[in-house]
């Protein structure tokens, strides 16, 4: 009952809950949180043995470098819930963050993505979780079609739409036509397979030892998807293997090419198999208009070229791609009379 | 490639409502491609590439995708990306305005909107206004019942002392009374008690309006239940007074007094010392004491 009074003071939002970061839309008032998925927790002894210390960007920067009481968290790992209580004081946090000049604490009506490929029991928990950080409503949709509205496709028309989503847990792929979703899926290779593939690389071409943080960087700042990728450099420290010593490298982006390859040539070959799975006249619709690419995977250097040569298809990389999930979520909040029921159930 | 760097800057110079397409057009032929090798490489139609050099943006999907197109055919032919976009988005801002993409919704009322916002505050401080009259109305309540119990005390306090300058100084209290009827100096001439009389009687013709209060003092030397009502029907006292305390009542006359002690209990009334023998019943008493102010 005082959820719904307060409700009539609250704005909207729609969450985009990453693996890697959290996107917060208000209604009308367009993004205005993003940051990293994280929390640092401090561990004390007595009743309340577990504090909260930092979420969010503050916390990213304690990963891997956190003394023993102290432990920096991503509670959603491939896209779901890992940890239950942590993600709800991070959605408190940040719920409490967008709305904090308010007079009245109000509970608004929330839109959040989930993957295509989730459990029930996995979209049941993030649905609790923001009943638990004060929504009064949750709505959820599944990333595909977030994407899709996003970008502004033509997702209520008949006439299909590819998009691909990459995000930091998974990738997801979702042929849409009609407001539904005609075919999806969902691969858990994405940003944190990238990241884990050049450290596992590096380890074995060079015997160095480099953090997430580290793979993280080279690969925002050198890697490419493609072959014939211009040629960069850049440099790394870590910690020899044999040695035990700290020591430098310098590591080009042909290799990091080689060091995600198997994780693209999987992309590549669930794009193939969406295509095959897709009717064909929403496939020629497809091969027609091509594939739209978002999420923070879309920002690796030369993703279209190489998704162009493997596939066939015209690839476009939409506007902004880290932020078309929430942008999606928040179209779908602000227009659901127009777009209709465009929300997954559980 | 010397004649084609005078070409591309012919075609930056071009004024930005040429469009895109022509500038892309431009850089292709500048390259030596022809509309099927560009489609091939961007794994698009030759139709569509036509139509993205045309301005024909009518026939191709939509704004995301022709934004697409657009970016690697600019990345193709070697023309900045950011210029052909925005080239673009100035070709169909006019266009896009004039047909709305989604109908028109009804604007909702949101919280953030001013007039509800004011609405909320007036709500609220009315709320809070309501909430401390309410508190003061409270207080002021307690805080009256609290001025009867202080008052009893006082009033035995000052009554002492008031009442020896009465029988001590009648003069000066004659003074006072003339001050008020601003009567003729002859109530002076009155001595003595004539002078209480008139000091009784001088305010009740100033002031007719209240009805006159007469003292009276109930000295207790034992326990005794006491009911004291005076003339309005008031109750003065209605408990078991202790010994040894001292009660000062004001009232309006005539008392009805029930006295259960009343051998315990000496009265003065009107600075007299009133005999009760004839009331006492056994050991308690019952009777009305003075006359009411119409009578006198």
């Amino acid at each position: 009952m005082l959820k719904r009074v307060f409700g009539f003071f609250s704005n909207d939002l729609a969450i985009d809950l990453g693996t890697a970061n959290t996107l917060i839309y208000v209604r009308g008032k367009g993004i205005v949180l993003d940051e990293p998925s994280v929390v640092a927790i401090r561990h004390t002894t007595g009743m309340n043995n577990k504090q909260v210390l930092a979420v969010g960007g503050e916390a990213k920067l304690m990963l891997g470098r956190t003394p023993g009481n102290i432990q920096a968290i991503r509670p959603l790992k491939d896209g779901v819930i890992a940890d239950f209580n942590v993600t709800e004081v991070m959605l408190k946090y940040f719920i409490r963050k967008v709305q904090e000049n308010r007079f009245l604490r109000p509970s608004p009506r929330i839109v959040i993505c989930v993957p295509c490929g989730s459990t029930q029991v996995e979209r049941r928990a993030i649905k609790e979780s923001a009943m638990g950080a004060g929504a009064r409503e949750v709505y959820l949709i599944e990333e595909p079609m977030a994407v899709a509205i996003g970008a502004n496709l033509p997702v209520a028309e008949p006439t299909g739409s590819m998009v691909l989503d990459i995000g930091g847990g998974t990738t997801e792929i979702g042929i849409l036509a009609l407001g539904g979703v005609v075919y999806s899926q969902s691969l858990r290779v994405a940003g944190d397979t990238f990241d884990e593939s050049i450290i596992n690389y590096v380890r074995r071409k060079h015997g160095l030892l480099i953090g997430v943080a580290t793979a993280e960087r080279v690969k925002k700042d050198i890697g490419t998807a493609w072959s014939k990728s211009e040629r960069l450099e850049t440099d790394i420290k870590g910690r020899d293997l044999a040695e035990g010593l700290s020591r430098s490298l310098v590591l080009t982006s042909d290799e990091l090419y080689d060091a995600i390859s198997d994780a693209l040539v999987a992309i590549v070959h669930a794009i193939k198999v969406a295509l095959e799975q897709t009717p064909p006249e929403l496939a020629a619709d497809i091969a027609d208009k091509g594939m739209v690419v978002a999420g923070g995977g879309a920002l690796l250097r030369d993703i279209d070229k190489r998704l162009m040569e493997d596939t066939g298809l015209p690839i476009v990389i939409a506007d902004d791609p880290l932020t078309r999930v929430v942008r999606g979520c928040g179209r779908a909040l602000e227009e659901m009379e127009v777009l209709g029921d465009v929300f997954a159930h559980e | 490639m010397t004649e084609s760097k005078p070409k591309l800057s012919d075609a930056d110079a071009s004024p930005p409502h040429v469009g895109p397409g022509n500038r892309l057009a431009k850089a292709r032929s500048v390259l030596g491609m022809s509309t099927d090798e560009v489609a091939a490489e961007l794994r698009l139609s030759s139709r569509q590439v036509m139509a993205l050099e045309n301005g024909d943006y009518e026939s191709l999907p939509g704004p995301t995708y022709v934004r697409g197109y657009l970016r690697n055919f600019a990345r193709l032919v070697g023309l900045p990306v950011d210029e052909i976009l925005a080239a673009y988005v100035e070709q169909t801002a006019t266009a896009e305005a004039v047909v709305p993409v989604s109908p028109p919704v009804e604007r909702q009322v949101k919280s953030s909107d001013r007039h509800v916002k004011l609405a909320t505050y007036v709500l609220v401080v009315v709320l809070a206004g309501l909430v401390v009259a309410w508190w003061q109305s409270r207080q002021q309540e307690t805080a009256s019942s609290l001025d009867i119990v202080a008052a009893a005390p006082q009033e035995s306090i000052a009554s002492g002392p008031e009442l020896a300058t009465a029988t001590q100084g009648p003069a000066e209290f004659a003074a006072a009374a003339d001050a008020a009827t601003e009567t003729p100096p002859s109530a002076t001439d009155g001595q003595s008690p004539d002078a209480q009389t008139d000091v009784a009687v001088a305010p009740e013709t100033a002031m007719p309006a209240p009805p006159p209060e007469a003292r009276l003092i109930l000295r207790f030397q034992e326990d005794c239940w006491t009911d004291i009502r005076d003339g309005r029907e008031e109750r003065l006292v209605y408990e078991t007074v202790k010994a040894g305390s001292t009660r000062a009542l004001a009232g309006v006359p005539p008392y009805s007094i029930f006295l259960g002690n009343a051998r315990g209990v000496t009265i003065e009334y009107e600075g007299r010392t009133v005999d009760l023998s004839p009331h006492v019943r056994g050991v308690f008493a019952r009777f009305v004491l003075g006359e009411s102010p119409e009578r006198g």
